[in-house]
């Protein structure tokens, strides 16, 4: 198992779990998963980072959490968006877009 | 919360471990690499925990015990703190009580907000009988009448009256007090009997409608315990006798508040009542308080509108018995009715006394905060490196706070609830202490929930703001600024600013209220001094209404007589006499008396036996002799009165005449009250021959202490005047302790609370002192190393403390004085040529003790050497 990490800003973290619930509820492994998943593994999200930011989001009101039953009957912790939480991955989106966008300038891209 | 946290995160940790274990590592050391990718477990929650912004109250939970143990290791300050925590909110718990019943309960009758009460400033056709309420609100018995059955907006008027009576049950008799109420009094209130029945306006007009009465609930409770076959006793009222109809309903005590009659009685009832003074017909006897209860819809300003052409009808009509040549005729006749809301009663409940008395329980309350916050300031600042490390350590401001809030709220609310369960324990007791009989027993009902919160809810606030702020405030933004500049010796010099600032505001209350203590103790204690002359202490005291009882002049005249030969032969009595009258307006002739300080006096008739007994010596001119005319022709004046109206000249062969009266009187003497009791020669007085009053006051002089001879005299006068019962009957100085009731209640309160807020100022300004002194330990050791004396050093110390004192000083005075002026205003309160001195004494004392204690803080400044104070921190 590589062990690269590539440090996410904190900004950056919110995005993605946002992207990631968007489609559904998860869990917060599972949510490490899909992430490590779509960013073909160059992203492995730390438990240390990853429950804060939950916490964090929920307490602003992106997300919303609810305890169900996992794949294997355990209980579990499920995450998912809400609607506010939609209109930050919306503008955050933009955002990222935005600064990539003149970062690559600024680099000149191939 | 805990529990769930760790929850989610076992789940995650289990799905590592089986993914490690699905790649093939042995189970041990699958849970080994998720352990070692996990992190630590602990840290991971208190970023959770921090990243969902944990609530208040779970972080006051643990802060808590800890504050309590930085506590305990003070016991001394501990004590203090909670000790003056619970003496302010206690305090300030009682008044609140009290004010708020007086200020915001309604009268417990159907639908209060409807009532209002008739109102009309003015001159009055003669008397204006103090039933009740100011004399504005007096009026007629005709005139109610009228105003009842001319009227179109109110759905029920009623009226209502007070008079003491003798009461006689089962042959004991005594002084009970009346209330005259109109028929449909109870009904329209909405009052509900407890046993009985009550009056009803279809009993206006039966044949023994008249001899009902029914017992008020409190009276019923007290003198018959509660016992419900008083139901068709019979009683005897002055010399009338009525049957016992029923009891009211515990609540309403009079429409008066501060009034709780005993016995309610149709007003009707007056006339056969009181045999001697019937009254009732007469427009020119105005004792009733109107009571109207609105029709539904309509508003009070339109029923005062309609109402007013009305009232001016009336009004021309009653004008045209009185001669033109009344001076007061046009004014009469501007008189205008005005209702005024009466869901409290007809007059406000709330005096001077109740006001002055909540706003020390503040004071106290906001100095006993203003010391606390000083403590936790103080432990702030001897923390401070710990703080620094905490926040260097990643604490958040807010924790930091927070922390520092649980070390202010635990005395802060140990204190409180001590003072509340305090205040609880002794609020039965409070109104009688503070207040006379009657009013206290209008005021000691349980709090209902809407002046529940205002209890709570004041104290409470006031300890917040007062408290917690100047406690959080300046703690806050240092700790963190110093560290981030790296300087640590600054945390805490804005400290002690703030702390200054508190301490500063504890020295103004404490002048404000040891002002109060020393202009009543003042006060008290000239009234003492001046009592203790000759003869005025072995006196007692008693009234008779013989009137009441059915004495006519000539057979009153007779009792009396022999009351005063059968009291003077008691043992132990050195001179009986007694009197009757009060103020009176007169004329001069010769003479136009303008103002009502000249015109109006005190018109005494007296027994033989007055003079001896009073100990007054005729100093000019002769006694009136043995005549017994009336008018009278011959009367006696006071020094007083000599030296109001007539410049000390003598005015023997002057002629005076009451007003009213075709015969002058000549003046044959003066006399001067030695040992009279005390108003009698500060008043301008007349006094004449006894002609006949039915009511007199009696006046015993002992030649042993009174007390003994209370028992004899009630005794005898019992077996003497049968029927007609003494009442007040109390040695002389019971008598002023009664009538200085509220004066020496004060004296107390702003003694204690006095001492009590100036306690705390010195204790908080040793406190300041030794901070400062330890904070600028370096600084003083330079100064000293470089040649400055202890004294230099002792006086750059006190001049700090001289700032803070005298800013306080001054601040006190500025506010009492503009305290004093909204208090009392103008001729209400005490004048402010005399109040002077005791602000003065106020100011010095609280400046010197203050002084004091930072002067032998100071002295640690003093005692300090150079060396080790440069050496260490």
């Amino acid at each position: 198992m590589s062990d690269r990490r590539l440090d996410l800003p904190q900004g950056t973290l919110d995005l993605l779990i946002l992207k990631t619930v968007a489609l559904g509820p998860l869990h917060g492994w599972a949510i490490a998963q899909r992430i490590q998943q779509l960013s073909r593994d160059a992203l492995q999200i730390q438990q240390g980072s990853l429950y804060p930011a939950l916490h964090r989001l929920e307490r602003r009101g992106w997300v919303k959490s609810k305890w169900g039953a996992s794949e294997n009957n355990r209980r579990a912790r499920y995450y998912e968006l809400t609607p506010a939480g939609g209109k930050r991955l919306a503008a955050e989106e933009v955002g990222w877009e935005r600064l990539v966008a003149a970062v690559s300038e600024v680099l000149g891209t191939v | 919360m805990e529990s769930e946290l760790s929850e989610e995160l076992q789940f995650h940790f289990e799905r590592q471990v089986e993914v490690f274990i699905e790649q093939g590592c042995p189970p041990d050391e699958a849970r080994r690499r998720a352990r070692l990718l996990f992190g630590g477990l602990e840290q991971v929650k208190e970023e959770c925990r921090d990243a969902r912004g944990i609530s208040f109250l779970d972080t006051l939970w643990q802060d808590l015990p800890y504050a309590a143990r930085l506590l305990a290791k003070t016991p001394g300050f501990a004590a203090t703190a909670v000790l003056s925590m619970a003496v302010g909110v206690g305090s300030s718990t009682l008044a609140s009580w009290l004010l708020g019943q007086a200020a915001f309960r309604s009268l417990p009758v159907k639908a209060p907000e409807q009532l209002v009460a008739f109102r009309s400033p003015g001159p009055h056709l003669g008397f204006c009988s103090g039933a009740g309420g100011s004399d504005s609100t007096c009026f007629s018995y005709a005139m109610y009448r009228d105003l009842r059955d001319r009227n179109t907006v109110f759905s029920g008027v009623l009226a209502r009256s007070g008079l003491p009576a003798n009461l006689t049950f089962r042959q004991r008799t005594e002084r009970v007090s009346l209330e005259l109420v109109s028929w449909n009094y109870f009904e329209l209130l909405g009052v509900e009997p407890a046993v009985g029945r009550l009056f009803s306006p279809g009993d206006d007009g039966k044949p023994d409608a008249l001899r009902v009465a029914v017992l008020s609930h409190e009276y019923w409770a007290r003198r018959f315990a509660g016992d419900p076959a008083v139901v068709g006793q019979r009683i005897v009222l002055n010399s009338l006798q009525v049957t016992i109809a029923g009891v009211s309903a515990r609540g309403l005590h009079s429409l008066i508040p501060g009034r709780s009659p005993d016995v309610l009685v149709p007003i009707e009832i007056e006339e056969t009542l009181l045999p001697v003074y019937p009254m009732l017909s007469s427009r020119a006897y105005s004792a009733m308080n109107i009571v109207g209860r609105l029709k539904p819809g309509i508003a009070r300003q339109r029923a005062q509108a309609e109402l007013a052409p009305v009232y001016q009808q009336l009004i021309e009509e009653e004008a045209r018995a009185v001669p033109a040549s009344w001076p007061d005729r046009e004014r009469f006749l501007s008189r205008r009715l005005e209702l005024i809301p009466a869901r409290r009663g007809i007059e406000p409940d709330v005096d001077g006394m109740l006001v002055s008395l909540s706003a020390i329980a503040a004071c106290v309350l906001i100095a006993a905060c203003a010391n606390l916050a000083g403590l936790c300031l103080a432990r702030a600042a001897a923390r401070q490196k710990e703080i620094a490390i905490r926040a260097a350590l990643g604490a958040g401001r807010g924790r930091i706070a927070r922390q520092l809030l649980a070390e202010f709220l635990l005395p802060a609310v140990a204190g409180g609830l001590l003072g509340l369960l305090i205040a609880l324990g002794v609020a039965g007791a409070v109104p009688g202490i503070l207040f006379d009989q009657q009013r206290a027993r209008t005021l000691s009902s349980a709090p209902d929930p809407g002046v529940l919160l205002l209890i709570l809810a004041v104290p409470v606030l006031t300890a917040i703001l007062f408290g917690a702020a100047p406690a959080l405030l300046p703690a806050l933004g240092r700790p963190l600024r110093a560290l981030n500049t790296g300087n640590i010796a600054q945390l805490g010099l804005g400290q002690a600013s703030f702390r200054k600032a508190l301490v500063a505001a504890q020295v103004t209350l404490s002048v404000g209220l040891m002002f109060g203590a020393f202009s009543f103790s003042r006060n008290l204690l000239k009234e003492r001094m001046w009592r203790q002359g000759p003869g005025k202490e072995n006196a007692i005291a008693f009234t008779i209404d013989a009137g009441a009882s059915g004495y006519y002049s000539p057979q009153a005249a007779r009792l009396f007589q022999r009351l005063e030969q059968r009291l003077s032969t008691m043992p132990g009595a050195r001179g009986v006499g007694f009197w009757a009258g009060g103020m009176s307006r007169f004329e001069v002739e010769g003479r136009r008396l303008e103002t009502p300080e000249e015109n109006a006096s005190f018109w005494f008739q007296v027994s033989p036996g007055w003079f001896g007994a009073a100990g007054c010596s005729v100093v000019e001119g002769r006694d009136f002799g043995p005549e017994r005319e009336w008018p009278p022709r011959a009367v006696v004046v006071n020094e007083t009165l000599k030296r109001r109206l007539f410049a000390g000249h003598s005015p023997v062969g002057k002629r005076v005449r009451l007003y009213g009266l075709n015969r002058w009187a000549e003046v044959v003497g003066v006399v001067r009250e030695e040992g009279s009791p005390d108003f009698f020669s500060r008043l301008p007085s007349v006094y004449y021959p006894y002609s006949g009053a039915t009511t007199v006051v009696y006046y015993v002089r002992t030649d042993r202490p009174p007390e003994h001879l209370l028992s004899a005299v009630k005794g005898l006068v019992e077996r003497e005047a049968r029927g007609a019962p003494s009442y007040d009957l109390k040695t002389i100085d019971a008598q002023y302790a009664e009538g200085s009731r509220s004066q020496r209640v004060m004296t107390a309160v702003l003694c204690a609370f006095g001492l009590l807020t100036m306690a705390l100022a010195v204790v908080g300004v040793y406190g300041v002192t030794a901070y400062v002194v330890t904070r600028r330990t370096p600084e003083i050791g330079v100064r000293m190393a470089l040649g400055a004396t202890a004294g230099g050093v002792l006086s750059m110390v006190m001049k700090e403390v001289g700032w803070m004192i005298a800013s306080g000083a001054v601040a006190g005075v500025l506010l009492t004085t503009i305290g004093c002026g909204l208090l009392f205003p103008a001729g209400g309160g005490p004048e402010w040529g005399k109040e002077y001195p005791a602000l003065a004494a106020g100011t010095i004392v609280v400046a010197a003790a203050a002084a004091l204690a930072g002067f032998l803080a100071a002295l640690r400044a003093a005692r300090i050497e150079p060396t080790t104070a440069l050496r260490g921190e």
